[in-house]
């Protein structure tokens, strides 16, 4: 249990990621996360999918952007199980992979798994984690 | 043409570490031991002043710091001032603003200072703070910070060229071996390969020895225009070619491989061509070694190695004093500490002593040539050519 001074300094500085539409933009690709799709946006203008999402193409500047589904299975490229200098509040073992997803790749935390179970080319699939004040995050679950 | 710029002064805080004082405290320090350097340099001659600082207002609740730290040292800057702040690069990216700023002509005396104070009354701040230096929205709050970063980075060369754990160890041990020559350093401590390997594992592969520690503390330099430089001293070092290149801040955007590091080698390809020299020419350099693995990598991207042939270059004792080129003698920042926007100050404060031939036991013989190297992350890189002035 983290002391409840730390907690709540960390808290107070708010590290999670705003998620509505009052703050952010890009409010669906969480409300997305809460119905267990992975999404990110897609340029209609040249046709590039962006990661992370994005309100004007970097590619071409187009301003008209879609959601689109990332595909339900992806693979681990590297790995790495990080077992002491955590965050307050996570629990360790941490295991981060950088993931490719269809056609975007990006570094997610995997769930649920022994760290012997792992390596390069294993199949994941989204399983995304609640925070307790409601706010979600994604995670990853090996297949 | 622009003018050509010599670093005239240079100097560090006393002992990196746990700083016990403030952060003017600190910056006092490294101004004092920069002016003290060159006694014929007044704070009344400075022009210009950049100071290189990653997240005070978070460490120590302050922002505006470029002339609060100006202030602090004495200066007046009646020509430019400002603060530079790109996470872990910040220091090089310091020096190379003044160096644009004089050889453009706009200034011919600007000091540069970088300063970190990152142990804090409430210790989680560092962690919010380096969280706050990858993507925070997308990465950083799923818990990623440095030392998983480049782990990946590690795998991935691990993976493609067969580095091996006890390679890269073996960075750790020189650079902590160098260390123990430095005053300054926060370990200055040598160690083992067999304590590298089995110290406390961090994120596989890294042990706690493979990563740099969490290191208050500051540097500084003064640079001038090359007639100007030669009224101060007889023995300038000048600054003969610069680089830097970024594509991709989200890992997600990165352009290559994680272990491939296509940004240092564009960096280190415009900071040759500008000094008209290659690798073999560099005698002395000192490298962004914040993990153990960085440095592998970037002595193939500085063309030291063969691309993939990093591990046995340490292995065989190419990077130390005897081998073809002597890399972070003052410890690297694996022995320095990282006191993030000192770092880069730091290492030109190296070089600026070794091309004098005043760095002591560390001294590296007949040193003519230096590079200086930085990173914000694995594919955003700074590069600095130093060479002596009677070259």
């Amino acid at each position: 249990m983290v002391e409840k001074l730390t907690w709540d300094y960390v808290y107070g500085c708010d590290p999670v990621p705003q998620q509505t539409s009052e703050f952010n933009k890009l409010h669906e690709y969480y409300e997305a996360l809460n119905e267990g799709r992975l999404m990110t946006t897609k340029c209609d203008a040249c046709g590039q999918v962006l990661w992370p999402p994005r309100t004007v193409c970097p590619e071409c500047m187009s301003g008209r952007l879609s959601w689109t589904q990332l595909p339900d299975e992806g693979e681990i490229i590297v790995f790495t199980v990080q077992e002491s200098g955590a965050f307050p509040g996570f629990t360790l073992p941490l295991i981060f992979a950088y993931l490719q997803f269809g056609p975007v790749r990006f570094i997610g935390k995997i769930i649920g798994a022994e760290p012997e179970e792992l390596a390069p080319g294993k199949k994941v699939r989204l399983q995304p984690e609640k925070q307790e004040d409601g706010r979600i995050l994604p995670a990853f679950r090996l297949i | 043409m622009p003018r050509r710029v010599a670093v005239v002064a240079a100097g560090t805080s006393r002992k990196w570490g746990i700083f016990p004082g403030t952060y003017r405290d600190l910056i006092s320090e490294a101004g004092k031991a920069t002016f003290d350097s060159n006694p014929r340099i007044k704070p009344a001659d400075i022009e210009g002043f950049i100071l290189a600082s990653v997240f005070p207002e978070r460490s120590v609740f302050q922002s505006h710091v470029a002339t609060l730290a100006a202030e602090t040292v004495g200066v007046k800057p009646l020509k430019l001032f400002q603060r530079v702040e790109n996470m872990c690069g910040s220091g090089t990216i310091a020096i190379r603003t003044a160096y644009m700023a004089i050889a453009s002509g706009l200034a011919d005396v600007v000091m540069v200072i970088g300063a970190e104070k990152m142990h804090t009354p409430q210790p989680v701040e560092t962690y919010l703070s380096m969280l706050g230096g990858v993507d925070r929205e997308y990465e950083g709050s799923l818990g990623v910070t440095a030392p998983a970063q480049f782990a990946l980075a590690a795998q991935s060369h691990m993976q493609k060229y067969g580095t091996t754990q006890e390679q890269m160890s073996l960075v750790s041990v020189k650079n902590h071996t160098h260390a123990a020559n430095n005053p300054y350093a926060h370990f200055p401590k040598a160690c083992t390969l067999e304590e590298v390997l089995n110290a406390r594992p961090v994120t596989t592969p890294f042990t706690i020895l493979d990563c740099s520690p969490i290191t208050d503390g500051a540097a500084g330099m003064i640079l001038m225009s090359e007639d100007k430089a030669w009224e101060y001293t007889d023995k300038p070092v000048f600054i003969l070619g610069t680089g830097q290149a970024a594509s991709g801040f989200n890992y997600a955007n990165v352009p290559s491989d994680l272990g491939d590091w296509t940004m240092l080698q564009k960096a280190a390809q415009d900071a040759y061509r500008m000094a008209g020299v290659t690798a073999e020419d560099i005698d002395v350099a000192e490298v962004h070694d914040c993990f153990s693995i960085s440095e592998i990598i970037i002595t193939e991207e500085l063309g030291f190695a063969a691309k993939g042939e990093g591990g046995s270059f340490i292995a065989d004792g190419r990077s130390d004093y005897g081998g073809d080129v002597v890399i972070n003698p003052r410890g690297g920042l694996l022995g320095c500490g990282h006191p993030l926007g000192a770092t880069g100050v730091a290492q030109g404060v190296e070089l600026f002593r070794q091309l004098r031939g005043e760095a002591g036991v560390r001294q590296v013989e007949d040193a003519r040539m230096g590079l200086g190297h930085n990173l914000s992350g694995v594919s955003e890189h700074h590069v600095l050519i130093y060479g002596r002035g009677d070259l």
